[in-house]
């Protein structure tokens, strides 16, 4: 594991290196500014919360469209890259005749586009220490940390998805639009769920749903509903989708 | 330093390479020549540990490249054919981070860095984006990076394709200097290039060594070429009673001249008792001299056996 460091190090410096990472970023920034706009309208009208319903700040965190169009963008773009530009290239040949294993590869590419995620949402965080600092609005951190939590954890899944994609094809916009689809899909099952919730013949079906309603998680992160095994789910997914993609690198051994 | 034992890789229905079998010991700058297609690049792969083999044993430096692979891939440097290198780097950066990666301590790191740019000649371009790099200086981050370890065994896939008559010349230079320390295997389908730099060839054409010998053997074999008017089979008998022909091939007839090689035993030249032998015969002939047989004939004499 004494390889990690170094190549995390290239995975970092490679995304820094391009283009499409500072266009990500402002993307991100512009969305994140947004947010902290509608958050301000938001707080200035006076009104009452309804129990159970998502607070401001925590749709300004996760519980709003523009962060999932950005997440449904952010990371098939941050994940398209990682192993298939390597195969296109084929640089995948020196770095895999160098003495590294498979894993080190898959997780210093899991740990340099983590580590860009979180990049990405470091406006968000700035926005509210200094709404705290200089709006002088006393809000609670809690539900904020869990909501951040969230956020953290479904990005660990959700990129672990686009890395194993990646390591599937050469084409790079293959692995995006797999990547697109699939979080897409996480995304609105949030709809079916809400379906299921209100039908009583299929309600039984509504808690394993709930599992992939990436969404909900969120909002029952910021209303106090913390509940571990989702944070299990996802870190689970994660797992699973590196080992898979361990896995799918050393299959060019089985051929 | 390379034992190869009955290796075989097939991508599925096509074998690439067919039960070969070599060795290569320490100190060896072995030239692996084969046309376009003929499974070079393919054992190259499984000797760096890139793919595996379906069948047979491969060992480098005493390690099984598919059990002990971390252990030989420490001792190889291996330059693909196509140089793939990461373009956003810069050549010193892309150096530095090869060299944490291959274990070069970080006491030795900069000077050897120093020395394996200086050596391929890129300390010119050490602050470029490799991106923006000619070819040639490519080829030659690439060599640098290769034996930056100061590996015991240097696979070289084709590592001057691509270069200027100029740039030939230098990396050959440089694979000869570098033979001096290290096992060298390198593979080309460039004749001149093995019989600069090689002390030994193998050559493989569909999947299976052809020929194995040192490049001194090879340049020895002479034949004598004749061209004779007389009736080809009885010549052809007659010549194969001359004592110390090792064989005679007919070849296409010219203006209804008979014409033939004949391989003699050990190089004797046997002009003399030859032209002697079809006067006394009557036959009169055109033409009689001694070919040194060329890398070229062997190459083709070679690759051309499979095709029959």
């Amino acid at each position: 594991m004494k390889n990690l460091w170094t190549l995390t190090q290239r995975e970092i410096g490679g995304f820094f290196l391009s283009p499409i990472a500072y266009m990500v970023l402002i993307g991100m920034l512009a969305v994140s500014c947004l947010n902290f706009w509608f958050l301000l309208t938001e707080l200035s009208e006076l009104r009452i919360e309804a129990a159970g319903e998502a607070s401001p700040m925590v749709r300004y965190v996760a519980a709003n469209l523009w962060f999932w169009l950005s997440m449904l963008i952010m990371v098939p773009v941050a994940t398209m890259r990682l192993i298939a530009e390597e195969k296109r290239s084929g640089t995948i040949e020196v770095l895999m005749t160098a003495p590294v294993t498979d894993l080190e590869v898959v997780l210093s590419k899991f740990i340099g586009c983590v580590a860009f995620y979180c990049t990405m949402w470091t406006p968000s965080v700035i926005f509210l220490v200094v709404l705290r600092q200089y709006g002088n609005f006393e809000f609670d951190w809690w539900p904020l940390y869990a909501v951040y939590l969230g956020v953290f954890t479904v990005g660990l899944m959700f990129l672990s998805v686009g890395l194993f994609y990646s390591s599937l094809t050469r084409n790079q916009i293959v692995a995006a639009i797999l990547t697109f689809a699939t979080v897409l899909i996480m995304f609105s099952t949030f709809l079916i769920h809400w379906y299921l919730e209100r039908n009583p013949s299929w309600s039984a079906w509504a808690p394993p749903i709930k599992y992939s309603a990436v969404l909900l998680h969120l909002i029952d992160f910021g209303t106090g509903k913390m509940e571990v095994k989702y944070l299990a789910f996802h870190l689970s997914v994660m797992v699973f989708m590196l080992f898979l993609t361990t896995k799918i690198v050393e299959a060019r051994k089985w051929r | 330093m390379i034992q190869v034992d009955r290796l075989v890789k097939s991508f599925g229905s096509i074998v690439a390479v067919d039960r070969i079998s070599f060795e290569v010991s320490k100190g060896e700058i072995v030239g692996f020549l084969g046309p376009n297609g003929a499974g070079k690049t393919t054992t190259m792969r499984i000797l760096t540990c890139f793919i595996p083999a379906t069948s047979g044993q491969a060992k480098v430096g005493g390690f099984d490249v598919m059990t002990d692979s971390i252990e030989v891939r420490r001792r190889i440097g291996y330059l693909p054919e196509s140089v793939p290198l990461y373009g956003e780097m810069r050549v010193n950066e892309y150096l530095n981070y090869r060299a944490k990666l291959k274990g070069v301590p970080r006491a030795e790191r900069s000077s050897r860095i120093g020395y394996v740019m200086e050596r391929c000649r890129v300390d010119d371009r050490a602050r470029q984006l490799i991106g923006t790099l000619s070819k040639g200086y490519r080829q030659r981050v690439g060599l640098a990076d290769a034996m930056l370890h100061n590996p015991d065994l240097l696979i070289l896939d084709e590592p001057t394709v691509g270069l200027d008559p100029i740039q030939i010349r230098e990396t050959r230079k440089v694979i000869k200097e570098l033979g001096e320390q290290h096992t060298i295997l390198l593979s080309t389908h460039i004749l001149p290039e093995v019989e600069m730099v090689c002390e030994r060839v193998m050559i493989i054409a569909s999947g299976q060594i052809k020929l194995d010998d040192k490049l001194a053997n090879l340049r020895g074999g002479a034949v004598i070429h004749l061209e004779v008017r007389g009736p080809q089979q009885n010549v052809h008998n007659m010549l194969e009673t001359i004592d110390g022909v090792a064989g005679v091939d007919a070849r296409e007839p010219q203006d209804g001249l008979a014409v033939f090689d004949v391989r003699t035993k050990n190089d004797e030249d046997l002009r003399e008792k030859i032209s002697q032998r079809v006067a006394q015969n009557g036959w009169p002939i055109r033409q009689l001299d001694l070919r040194q047989r060329t890398l070229e004939d062997r190459f083709i004499e070679a690759a051309m056996k499979v095709e029959e």
